[in-house]
């Protein structure tokens, strides 16, 4: 049984509470400016990112580099798993779909350093699979040699399928934020995260999973 | 006698589970999606030559509408466009059908209802289009100003940005339709 003391004790912080969960609409107004601009900073990086990897890769000599090194890799892994033989188009440019992965890696708000540098070995070993598998789909001799419609669909999209594999707590807490799925390790809670500027190895380390 | 002997369950998840799970539920139903409207349209490809045709030139003709905002230098001819002399040929993989597709097997594969996903396919294949169109003016504008750079555009407008304007128009779709 509750005393009225204790009812008017509980009222006041609970309705001070309320009056902190209600922003004003200025309050509102520049969380959502500081949303737009932590948007516009994202897509600048991600753009910024991925131009340099492209340069990197197109006139960097990157292409030249992996094309080298699958090469020497491949021929190996297609005779162990029974592909004897099997042509190697080492420089093909739909190799290049890693960069796109990187960039969306990168600048995903809300992961720890842990599952960021994790998730890019892990994406970055499962596009080179990826580029194995696709060289084996090739169709056709000498100059009609081309990949099929859905070998080349699916390479395009691995990039947003691994990205989504890896940086999933994030983007399931963020987009659905009813389903409780994003609470797991490798996401930064919502109740830990700070202001937007704050940077974001500060809240990885605070979030680490035990 | 440990205690998982008993009638207790195993708190560790089984891999039904962990197939339930989006982190993994999701990229496999994009890749199931993926394969059967690359299917589709891998079989459709040639029965539907015409149309695909048309979708080249009628981008063509956008690329120029859209430019001719801008400039009065603009000249098309069936699936070539012109610039102030420098032309591209638009071809299939220029239209956005891919990236379309990809699109749409993300829509599909997302736990959304009916309705919403039959706005969202139409409206971001629309999206995706306009954002093509943008992006072969661009490319336009790199060739005629800058053409030492236009090999490495094209290659980075490929990958990279097919990749962001699914990702964008996804997002968009989630926003305004899914979550409201």
């Amino acid at each position: 049984m509750k005393t009225g003391r204790d009812e008017s004790a509980r009222g006041e912080p609970t309705q001070r509470a309320r009056a902190t969960e209600r922003p004003s609409e200025t309050g509102l107004a520049a969380t959502r400016q500081a949303g737009a601009l932590s948007v516009a900073g994202r897509l600048a990086g991600f753009f910024a990112i991925t131009l340099c990897l492209t340069w990197l890769w197109d006139d960097g000599g990157g292409r030249i580099a992996y094309g080298r090194f699958l090469k020497t890799v491949a021929p190996p892994l297609y005779d162990l798993i029974g592909f004897d033989g099997a042509r190697v188009g080492a420089f093909r440019q739909r190799y290049v779909n890693f960069v796109p992965f990187v960039g969306l890696l990168l600048v995903t708000p809300g992961l720890t350093r842990r599952r960021r540098i994790l998730g890019l070995l892990i994406g970055l070993f499962a596009l080179f699979c990826g580029h194995l598998g696709l060289n084996l789909t090739e169709v056709g001799r000498g100059r009609a040699r081309h990949l099929p419609l859905v070998p080349s669909l699916i390479s395009d999209t691995l990039p947003f399928v691994v990205w989504i594999f890896v940086a999933a707590p994030a983007l399931v807490r963020r987009l659905l934020p009813d389903s409780g799925a994003g609470a797991e390790a490798g996401s930064v809670p919502a109740s830990e995260r700070g202001s937007r500027a704050e940077s974001e190895s500060r809240s990885a380390e605070r979030t680490q999973p035990r | 006698m440990s205690p998982s002997d008993g009638s207790a369950p195993s708190s560790r998840p089984g891999w039904v589970d962990r197939l339930g799970h989006p982190q993994v539920r999701y990229p496999l139903l994009v890749l199931l999606y993926l394969l059967i409207v690359g299917g589709l349209a891998s079989l459709l490809l040639d029965p539907l030559r015409p149309a695909l045709e048309t979708l080249e030139v009628f981008t063509a003709k956008s690329v120029a509408g859209f430019m001719s905002l801008f400039t009065d230098r603009m000249r098309t001819h069936a699936d070539l466009v012109t610039y102030d002399g420098f032309s591209v040929s638009i071809i299939l993989e220029c239209v956005g059908v891919l990236e379309m597709l990809i699109y749409s097997a993300c829509v599909l594969a997302f736990p959304a209802s009916a309705r919403a996903r039959a706005l969202g396919i139409p409206l971001g294949c629309l999206a995706i289009f306009a954002f093509n169109v943008l992006r072969i003016a661009t490319l336009l504008v790199v060739g005629r100003h800058w053409h030492a750079a236009f090999d490495f555009f094209h290659l980075y407008f490929w990958q990279a940005t097919l990749i962001a304007m699914i990702v964008g128009v996804l997002y968009a779709w989630i926003r305004l339709c899914v979550r409201r």
